[in-house]
């Protein structure tokens, strides 16, 4: 580049990127403080899009007769896809911003190639409805006398002999590839004046140039990176360019190898290390944490917000002016992530809050906003409210912001503001959501670019740093997939049309030209390295074919020692101490624990479980059922069968009554109390759930009165008994299902249970099901001995009694004690219930002291493993950790 | 390979005829890739372009590897002539391609896209891409990694219309149906989603057409029967019609086999006559499905005692005459069967109420089709099934290949279909569709390929009798031709032998496309053997001394004292199978690679990773806080953890906090705090606003990482965690842990795989991979029955017409026969598969193959002696039964069990452990100091105000006008003239709103009309000496650039240089002299810094001034 040929003051450059013109002003800048001056003319530098903009100002001034008004590029886009998306062809379509976008791509290259007679296929509904959009979006235009943005290449292609006058004498172009017409043309006319300036390309003469191949792109990343260390340790005044052809796909894998590598004192901290490193990289502006709450938010004004919504409302930092706040905000989260509620409306959420006692800012902030935005506005206006009341909410809340979220918040405000600038191409009357909606598809289609400090390694796509020169440049993933592309038509065009203009991805042909040219721009003083992993996951990867007139054919293997970075490596593992923990705090005589049977049955099975359940109260997040829950069906036969006995309240009586009289009976009594239960179980206001639900139970309740008209007669004398009862120590408060009293006097204790019990529970050490047992420790009384303890089964699978009684087949299938093979208990229940009591007792104690042992049963209490460790309690583990501990004593 | 003629060389060649189609049917080891590849260079002889063949793959990985090939071959034929028969012709072909890619200028060495060998979803995307409005895809759609979410969501919504007057009774009755049991109809909705692509296509958009499936229910039977015929000859000539008739007059009308009563002849083999022939086949069979050894009154032959007369007699001679005839009958092959499959087969017709249910059932599918459909429009992606729909949808445009043509890229003229025995039915139809219109002769082929013997892959919709059926039918109007193969490259003369011995038996003699049997097709090994070869049976017991895979172990330690650089694998049908093996041989020292056998959820690190995880999402999460501080990172004790408890309840922040202020707790506690509480601050004051990756994994490290991995395999399972976080974060914002907990769920623990490792997969994954060693132990495990399904349905072709089965899920606790039968036929599907299963691991063998079991045994109390537990059918060792039963039974005859070591329970720990206090952590050093250079980039003000544009546009638009005036390029007047149609256009493309454009253009117009007046201006901008306008210049100073530009600059006549800049602002308020006393402070170092450059330009007296249009003001600065 010889710059010394050159008159800053009458020259212009013209590149093909930003990044190519910043490029050249700096080493023209470069160039004059070599030369020792200290103040020189700046050299016009323009990339391709600024110097449209120059020469349609010149075209406005020779043609002030004919001019329309241009539209920007957000302002074409939005026309274009309310053109598309109101059509009828792109009414059900799964993609249809997919749709918009390919088909506003074909409309571009259609105006950049300067086709005018475009032809297409007929009976193809792809291309016949795209003709359709063609056709209407330039009646659109014309109607309005607007120029859409790829229009204005083709004006100024056809009037550049008015405009040239007033251009710089001397102009070059640099940096472009591929060019369409419009550029083409302009270009060429330029050329054929005399106003052209040949001006050459940066030399090439790198010294090294190597091909590498890596087992993976995760090797790739990591070797790029340590080289990159390496040359900065030589030299720190370098530049170095890593080029990462799916750098958006790559980037927190590529960041997190970043700042292991680069900065790992930082990234222990929990510091961003960006001193030496910059990532060229456009994120999506809606996807950040900050806005994406805010859109949610602001969206309250006139809509209802779904459930995962509100959990992000409700979780968010930003929308909290203390930690006070932000920490009820998390418990509000909490029961709208139990609800299986899938909407809130503002009022749900006020409702709500109401229920803990608690406001928050945005929630009042946004009442207020209701209350002033029920009429239309114009785009302007809804702006200009947005922007009012995110300050009165003190929108990002009351933490410190990083730069990296100050500049997002300043980007996020920019682009609020800027989406006003659709204001000539839309509706001039906008609800809140529909101008909402507006802003949000804007929001969508801006990118947020963070400003870094410059710094030597530069990691960007493999497009930007075409034809700008660096010290050394590692390009990755450099397969046969990527250079050349594969070709792709645009499914909206022709492909005679789109072979005949040679149009962007028309052509294998043109994809390997291509990617020849990007090859061919790449500048590095030093060193060029191409790698490629030769794995993609269980895939093989081979280089681009094209490498091979750029490196040595000896392509060389990285073998990396460790993907690790040196501290992880050296870091001492199992650097341990083992200690026994099977006790908590005892309980205190006057602490009351509530759980009741529960408790002893957690305690019998695994005393850690019952501690961490019962002592320090820890309940899995769980979620309502859609219908009714198991248990809640558990508890509707309850309440069914309790109003039975009530009524009823002897077998007599239930024998007494008819079948017609028992029906009757039955189905008001479960109506009854479906009624109630209704008021919580939404789907019960479904009638013909309703009547679903009645049906089932009806089944479930006559099968149970069956069986009980042919048991031996007894009378109920008591439904959901409650009782306290002390055991080791402990007061339980207990609720008994039933209690029938024979005629003998004695007691049987019913448990309704709507799953399906097993016997052995009561039989087992450790005891599974200790209920029947202490209901019977609590009623046994010498006048009224307990006779009987049963489990009531009502499940489809069966409806039954099982348990023990006194004497077999008291009850229809039900055996003595005696009589039970494996009864581990005495034969008679006088005897039977003291060693229950005893059995009990010792549960009890066991879980007053504070036991809290780990057994073999904890495994049953899935919820607590991430506390038990219970994965880690197999015999490989103790001795991995004998093994480890091993090691770190002889070191 | 060896350079020995294959005794299938003709077909081979054959197979390479690029003028013909061809259905191939290649066994294991055939040399199915070599085939393919050399047809595909053959077929790229002959085609105007590469993109005209289409090969189609199973995986990815396949595509790869088969693009790989073809390019090798290409590089290859620069290279010496091969000596290799084999090679040589591939070498020839790839020379004749290498001519045709000169010729044709198609540079294939260059671009290996050119080379279609997609998958058949990577196929399906390339035609719905390429047409967004016919395929209703709009364009591209990201694949979700996670369907199950979205059809769960569709699920639930089709339960939002409980309340909709159109679907609400099929709902209830479908709700009924189930119990009410809302949870699992939504389960069972989503998980027909994920096959809708089956079932969508059966139910059509119609109503239902019960005679249509009525008719397929009796197919199915008339199926049955057919096969039943096959032994109508032992039927007809035997004594079993008088049995019969003698038995049926003592059967009456309610007797289960009332029915013989009407059998006069042997009936018709057809559906109308099942009846009979159920209670014929019930006569003859006992429930299990053999044939009866004794007859009794049950089936009308009453004892002798119980007859009289000449029926006595009669009766006598019957009974014995049938009873050896079913004696014979029971010793050939398959009879028992057939008619066991007539007995089982239900007399099932739909009822009214199954109508019912399935017309609501078939309604509220289509429903969930749509919510599926309005969730994916939310996500904007899919599944791969919607892909593989819209393909389907886009190609039903087109009934000539030359439409087809036109709308792709390429036409496509050859299609090559590797594994085609794994095609789906919507896969087929996809094929279908691609070569409609196809002509015989019109140069256009197929080519199918694959082996229906080694096809695996039910689970995944894949259906063999596609390709029994294209063997036998061809497939749309194409000639094609079946060949099979049988030479067999890679196992060893012994390994054929067995298995073409074993399968023969272990296979049915027939095909049957409806339930996928397939019939066996023997290999010829082209490999000899040698004394070290061969095939080994291994049984043993729960009680052996030496368990199945200490066993195991053991064979594997001698195999590698002999032969250490053979390859040697484990091959498990299950992956807990898999577990006690890699047990037994950690315990023998062999180290072993075992891919995807262990789940990363089951690893320590993960838990305790996830609990930091479920902190950061939810901050009230107390299992999570409590498992932390129960952790080695904390380390707590249960009773300190108590005290803190009984302080601050559940308010964490307050123990990470305020921990002083609870006395009681331990030196340890406090001292674990004190340590750690920061990072714990730290991090929870970036949740939510840091990627939880970052944030999990610096809270994981400034806690002590590593120091608590007491597993050596820890730290990779924890770099695993992390990317799967990142790899979930690229996507989304994740801000709830199920979504990592449901990535997690299907994660394997990685391992890096060393040289000569023993490697561990399951049968599955081995396919296509060849060990020189293979064992197959677990032999006798039984696999998991399928789960139900809402629909069970069933598509099959009998003759040239199409038959469908509709089943709806029974209610619970019931048997209904229809979807009994439905069930009956896929079991009978899963265990054909089974045997193939067996076949596909059994083949991977080159050299070894050992198989083995473990068998349960238990005391029998009644017989007083130990038994081993019986072979399950659905058992891989059931097939293998016949063969080695006397071997497990020689075994277990040795076993002695000795009593005393029974019941040996197996023992947990019960220690914790955590991180010493005096840990080291390493000394971690940045690689580069802190860069000096760095400038930092300066915050700008957090700007909230809407502020018009109005002002700094007017300016920008005074000082173009200013510089073209300058320039001359126009004058005020002309402007005025022109009527500023430049400026109102220029106006309208920067200010949104009218009223801003007007209040601009009134003040561009007094502007201009001052302008025009003022005859300062007309000094400034007359021609001077050096005049410029818009000047820009740089300055360095300091080594710091600044780059500046003069509004206007100029020689007087004086010979000094001014430099003046416009400012455009307007003072509306009376006291203007202030305003610009002012405004010259404010600008003073602004021109200043002008100066300063222009004098290292220009060493002329320089004179700075501000113009103030709007007021005709020049205010020079002193």
């Amino acid at each position: 580049m010889d710059f010394s040929q050159l008159d800053p003051q009458n020259s212009l450059i013209v590149t093909a990127s930003r990044r190519q013109a910043r490029f050249i002003r700096e080493k023209y800048q470069r160039y004059q403080i070599q030369q020792g001056k200290e103040a020189w003319n700046s050299l016009n530098v323009l990339p391709w899009s600024a110097f449209l903009e120059e020469c349609w100002g010149f075209y406005v001034q020779s043609n002030q007769d004919k001019i329309s008004t241009r539209l920007n590029k957000e302002q074409s886009q939005y026309l274009w896809q309310q053109l598309v998306i109101n059509s009828k062809q792109a009414g059900e379509l799964l993609n249809s911003q997919q749709a918009v976008k390919i088909s506003y791509d074909a409309w571009r290259m259609l105006n950049q190639w300067q086709i005018d007679d475009f032809s297409f296929q007929h009976g193809d509904a792809d291309q016949e409805a795209f003709a359709e959009w063609y056709f209407e979006y330039r009646k659109l235009l014309s109607q309005r006398n607007w120029i859409d943005s790829h229009q204005v290449g083709t004006i100024l292609s056809e009037n550049l002999s008015k405009i040239i006058k007033y251009l710089p004498k001397d102009i070059a172009f640099y940096g472009f590839q591929q060019l369409n017409v419009q550029q083409e043309k302009i270009i060429q006319a330029i050329k054929n004046s005399s106003n052209f300036l040949d001006f050459a390309s940066v030399k090439k003469d790198v010294v090294r140039k190597q091909l590498l191949a890596a087992d993976s792109q995760e090797q790739e990343f990591i070797s790029a990176i340590r080289w990159a260390v390496e040359k900065l340790n030589d030299n720190n005044e370098q530049s170095i360019a890593i080029l990462v052809p799916d750098l958006q796909q790559q980037r927190l894998l590529l960041e997190r190898i970043i700042q292991r590598e680069l900065y790992p004192e930082d990234f222990i901290e929990g510091r961003k290390g960006q001193s030496w490193h910059d990532i060229s990289i456009a994120e999506n502006l809606d996807s950040k944490p900050m806005v994406h709450a805010v859109l949610i938010w602001l969206k309250l004004v006139d809509s209802s917000i779904t459930k995962s919504q509100l959990q992000s409302l409700l979780l968010t930092p930003y929308l909290y002016t203390n930690d006070e706040s932000y920490w009820h905000a998390t418990k509000v989260e909490l029961e709208v992530r139990q609800s299986n509620k899938n909407f809130y409306s503002l009022n749900a959420i006020s409702d709500l809050c109401l229920r803990y006692e608690l406001t928050f800012d945005w929630l009042e902030k946004m009442k207020s906003l209701k209350e002033q935005s029920n009429e239309t506005s114009s785009l302007t206006q809804f702006i200009q409210r947005v922007l009012s009341v995110l300050e009165t909410l003190h929108w990002t809340g009351y933490k410190a912001l990083d730069s990296y979220e100050y500049q997002l918040q300043q980007q996020f405000l920019d682009v609020v503001k800027a989406a006003a600038k659709l204001s000539p191409v839309v509706k001039t009357k906008l609800t809140w959501s529909a101008a909402l909606n507006i802003l949000q598809k804007y929001i969508l289609e801006s990118s947020y670019h963070q400003e870094t400090p410059k710094a030597p390694i530069k990691i960007m796509g493999m497009l930007e740093a075409v034809a700008i020169e660096y010290d050394s440049v590692w390009f990755m993933s450099a397969t046969d997939k990527i250079l050349p592309q594969k070709s792709s038509l645009n499914p909206f065009l022709s492909k005679a049309l789109q072979l005949k203009h040679n149009l962007p991805g028309s052509s294998q042909q043109r994809e390997i030209e291509y990617a020849e040219s990007i090859l061919d721009s790449l500048l590095a003083k030093e060193e060029l390295i191409f790698s490629y992993a030769t794995h993609d996951g269980e895939q093989e990867q081979l280089p681009s074919p094209l490498l091979q007139k750029l490196v040595d054919r000896t392509q060389k293997h990285l073998s990396l020692d460790s993907e690790l970075p040196e501290y992880l490596q050296q870091w001492p593992k199992g650097d341990v101490d083992v200690y026994q923990d099977d006790k908590g705090l005892p309980l205190g005589n006057d602490d009351y624990v509530a759980g009741g049977t529960g408790l002893l049955k957690t305690q019998a099975a695994s005393p850690f479980d019952a501690y961490l359940r019962y002592r320090l109260k820890l309940y899995p997040f769980e979620t309502d059922d859609l219908g009714i829950s198991f248990m809640e069906r558990g508890n509707i036969f309850h309440k069914v069968m309790q109003l039975l006995w009530q009524y009823l309240v002897s077998q007599q009586a239930l024998i007494n009554h008819s079948e017609d009289e028992l029906e009757t009976l039955v189905t008001r009594t479960i109506t009854t109390v479906l009624n109630i239960e209704s008021k919580h179980l939404y789907l019960l206001n479904n009638q013909g759930f309703h009547q679903a639900e009645v049906l089932r139970l009806k089944q479930r309740v006559t099968a149970a009165l069956n069986f009980d008209k042919e048991r031996v007669p007894f009378e109920v004398i008591a439904t959901e008994a409650k009782r306290e009862i002390e055991v080791g120590g402990l007061r339980l408060r207990i609720t008994i299902d039933r209690i029938d009293r024979l005629e003998d006097g004695s007691l049987i204790i019913i448990d309704y249970k709507t799953g399906t019990p097993r016997l052995i529970d009561l039989l087992n050490d450790p005891i599974g099901e200790p209920q029947l047992l202490l209901y019977a420790i609590s009623e046994h009384k010498e006048k009224n001995p307990v006779s009987g303890i049963l489990f009531y089964q009502a499940h489809l699978k069966g409806d039954k009694y099982l348990g023990v009684t006194e004497e077999s087949e008291m009850i229809k299938g039900v055996k003595a004690l005696k009589d039970l093979a494996n009864n581990p208990y005495a034969d008679d229940f006088d005897s039977a219930i003291n060693q229950w009591r005893t059995l009990l007792n010792e549960i009890a104690q066991s879980f007053k002291s504070g036991e809290a042992i780990v057994t073999d049963y904890s495994g049953n209490y899935a919820d607590h493993y991430g506390v038990s460790r219970w994965i880690e309690r197999d015999l490989n583990y103790q001795e991995n950790l004998k093994r480890s501990l091993g090691a770190t004593n002889d070191e | 390979m060896m350079n020995k003629t294959a005794p299938d060389q003709i077909i081979r060649d054959m197979a390479i005829d690029v003028k013909r189609s061809f259905i191939v049917q290649a066994p294991a080891g055939a040399g199915k890739t070599s085939l393919l590849t050399q047809r595909i260079l053959n077929l790229l002889t002959i085609v105007d372009n590469p993109e005209e063949i289409v090969a189609v793959t199973f995986t990815r990985k396949a595509a790869a590897e088969m693009r790989h090939r073809l390019i090798e071959s290409l590089k290859d034929a620069n290279k010496v002539e091969p000596k290799l028969a084999h090679e040589k012709r591939s070498w020839e072909l790839a020379n004749e391609v290498l001519k045709r890619d000169q010729e044709k200028q198609w540079q294939l060495l260059k671009n290996s896209h050119r080379l279609r060998i997609l998958t058949i979803d990577s196929m399906s995307s390339l035609i719905a891409n390429q047409m967004p409005l016919m395929s209703n895809l709009g364009g591209s759609l990201a694949i979700t990694e996670f369907p199950q979410e979205s059809y769960q969501q569709a699920a639930q919504a089709v339960l939002g219309y409980i309340n909709d007057k159109d679907y609400s009774d099929d709902l209830t009755l479908l709700l009924s149906h189930l119990d009410n049991q809302v949870e699992r109809l939504v389960g069972l909705l989503a998980n027909m989603l994920a096959k809708r692509d089956q079932w969508l296509r059966l139910l059509g958009a119609g109503e239902l057409d019960i005679e249509l499936l009525q008719s397929g229910i009796t197919e199915v039977a008339n199926l049955r029967l057919a096969k039943l015929s096959k032994f109508s000859h032992q039927l007809e000539n035997s004594c079993l019609m008088q049995t019969l008739h003698f038995a049926a007059g003592f059967i009456d009308a309610k007797h289960s086999l009332a029915a013989l009563k009407q059998v006069e002849y042997l009936p018709e083999f057809d559906a109308d006559n099942l009846l009979q022939w159920k209670a014929i086949a019930d006569f003859c069979l006992t429930g299990s499905g053999t044939f009866r050894k004794s007859l009794t009154k049950k089936q009308g032959l009453l004892a002798d005692k119980d007859l009289e007369g000449e029926d006595k007699t009669i009766g006598k001679q019957i009974k014995a005459e049938i009873k050896t005839q079913l004696a014979e009958w029971s010793e050939v092959d398959g009879f028992a069967e057939a008619l066991s499959d007539i007995n089982r087969f239900p007399m099932a017709a739909y009822s009214e109420q199954q109508q019912e249910l399935l017309s609501s059932l078939l309604k509220l599918l289509r429903l969930a089709t749509i919510e599926l459909n309005v969730d994916f429009q939310s996500r904007s992606e899919a599944d791969f099934t919607e892909i593989a729909l819209a393909a389907d949808r886009a190609l039903g445009y087109f009934d000539e290949p030359s439409d087809l043509a036109l709308k792709l890229d390429y036409q496509v003229s050859h299609v090559l279909v590797d594994e085609f025995q794994d095609t789906s039915f919507t896969q087929y139809r996809l094929l279908n569709k691609l070569i409609a219109g196809w002509q015989r002769g019109d140069g256009r082929t197929l080519f199918l390929v694959g082996d229906p013997m080694q096809s695996i892959y039910r689970f995944r919709e894949a259906n063999v009798g596609l390709f029994i059926k294209t063997q036998q039918e061809g497939i749309g109007d194409i000639d094609i031709e079946p060949l099979t193969l049988t030479a067999n490259f890679r196992s060893s003369g012994k390994v054929i032998d067995w298995v073409n011995q074993q399968f023969q038996n272990i296979f049915p003699d027939y095909n049957d496309a409806l339930l996928g049997a397939v019939a066996y097709s023997s290999a010829v090994a082209m490999k000899s053997s040698d004394e070290s070869e061969g095939i080994k049976f291994i049984p043993s017991f729960d009680q052996s001394e030496r368990s199945e895979a200490e066993q195991i172990a053991f064979e594997i330690a001698k195999l590698k004292q002999n032969s250490p650089e053979q390859s040697i694998a484990i091959l498990v049908r299950g992956r807990a199978h898999a577990e006690p093996i890699a047990a037994a041989l950690n315990e023998a020292g062999i180290s072993f690679y075992a891919k995807d056998m262990q789940l990363l959820k089951f690893k320590a690190v993960i838990g305790d990773l996830l609990n930091m995880a479920r902190i950061l999402l939810q901050p009230q999460d107390a299992i999570a806080w409590i498992g932390l501080f129960k952790s080695p990172y904390w380390g707590l004790s249960l009773s300190d953890i108590g005290h803190l408890n009984n302080k601050f309840n559940h308010d964490f922040l307050k123990w990470i906090s305020d921990y002083q202020e609870v006395q009681e707790l331990s030196k340890q506690a406090t001292y674990v705090f004190e340590q750690k509480t920061q990072f714990m601050k730290n991090a929870l004051e970036q949740a939510g606003r840091k990627p939880l990756s970052q944030l999990v994994e610096t809270l994981w490290l400034a806690l002590g990482g590593p120091s608590a991995l007491i597993d050596p395999q820890a730290l990779s399972e924890s770099e695993a965690f992390f990317k799967v976080l990142i790899k979930l974060e690229q996507n989304q914002n994740l801000d709830s842990i199920d979504i990592v907990e449901t990535a997690l769920s299907k994660l394997y623990a990685e391992q890096k795989m060393q040289a000569h490792d023993v490697e561990i997969m399951t049968m599955h994954k081995s396919k296509g991979l060849e060990f020189d060693t293979v064992f197959l132990p677990s032999l006798e495990r039984r696999k998991r029955a399928d789960g139900h399904q809402l629909l069970l349905w069933e598509e099959f072709s009998s003759g040239y017409e199409q038959h469908y089965l509709l089943a709806p899920i029974q209610a619970q606790e019931t048997k209904e026969p229809i979807y009994q039968l439905a069930r009956d036929i896929q079991n009978q599907k899963a265990q054909f598969e089974d045997a193939r299963l067996l076949y596909v691991a059994a083949t991977r063998a080159k050299k070894r193959l050992y198989l083995s079991c473990q068998l349960g045994t238990k005391y029998d109390e009644k017989k007083a002696e130990w038994a081993y537990n019986p072979i399950s059918k659905q058992s891989l060792l059931y097939y293998l039964k016949s063969s080695y039963e006397s071997d497990i039974e020689q075994s277990f005859s040795e076993l002695v069990i000795d009593d005393d070591t029974l019941e040996e329970s197996e023992a947990i720990s019960r220690d914790w452990y955590r991180v010493k206090h005096v840990a080291v952590k390493p000394k971690v050093n940045s690689p580069l100091e802190a860069n000096q250079n760095v400038v930092e980039i300066e915050d700008k003000e957090i700007d909230f105000d809407w502020a018009s544009d109005v002002a700094r546009v007017v300016g920008l638009e005074l000082h173009k006008l200013l510089e073209n005036v300058g320039l001359r390029r126009q004058s005020f007047q002309q402007i005025i003239d022109n009527q500023y149609k430049a400026i109102t256009c220029s106006l309208a493309e920067q200010l949104p709103e009218q009223s801003e454009r007007e209040l601009a253009l009134n003040k561009i117009q007094k502007a201009v009309n001052l302008m025009q007046k003022d005859t300062k201006l007309n000094w400034i901008l007359q021609s001077h000496l050096e005049a410029q306008c818009e000047w820009a210049i740089s300055h360095c100073e300091n080594n710091e650039i600044t780059n500046m530009i003069i509004d206007r600059t100029f020689v007087d006549e004086n010979n000094v240089r001014w430099i003046i800049d416009y400012k455009t602002g307007e003072h509306l308020g009376s006291d203007l002299d202030s305003f610009l006393e002012s405004e010259k402070r404010r600008y003073k170092e602004q021109l200043n810094k002008y100066v300063n450059a222009v004098q290292k330009l220009d060493t002329r007296e320089i004179r700075k001034a501000l113009y103030y249009p709007m007021h005709q003001k020049l205010v020079e600065l002193a």
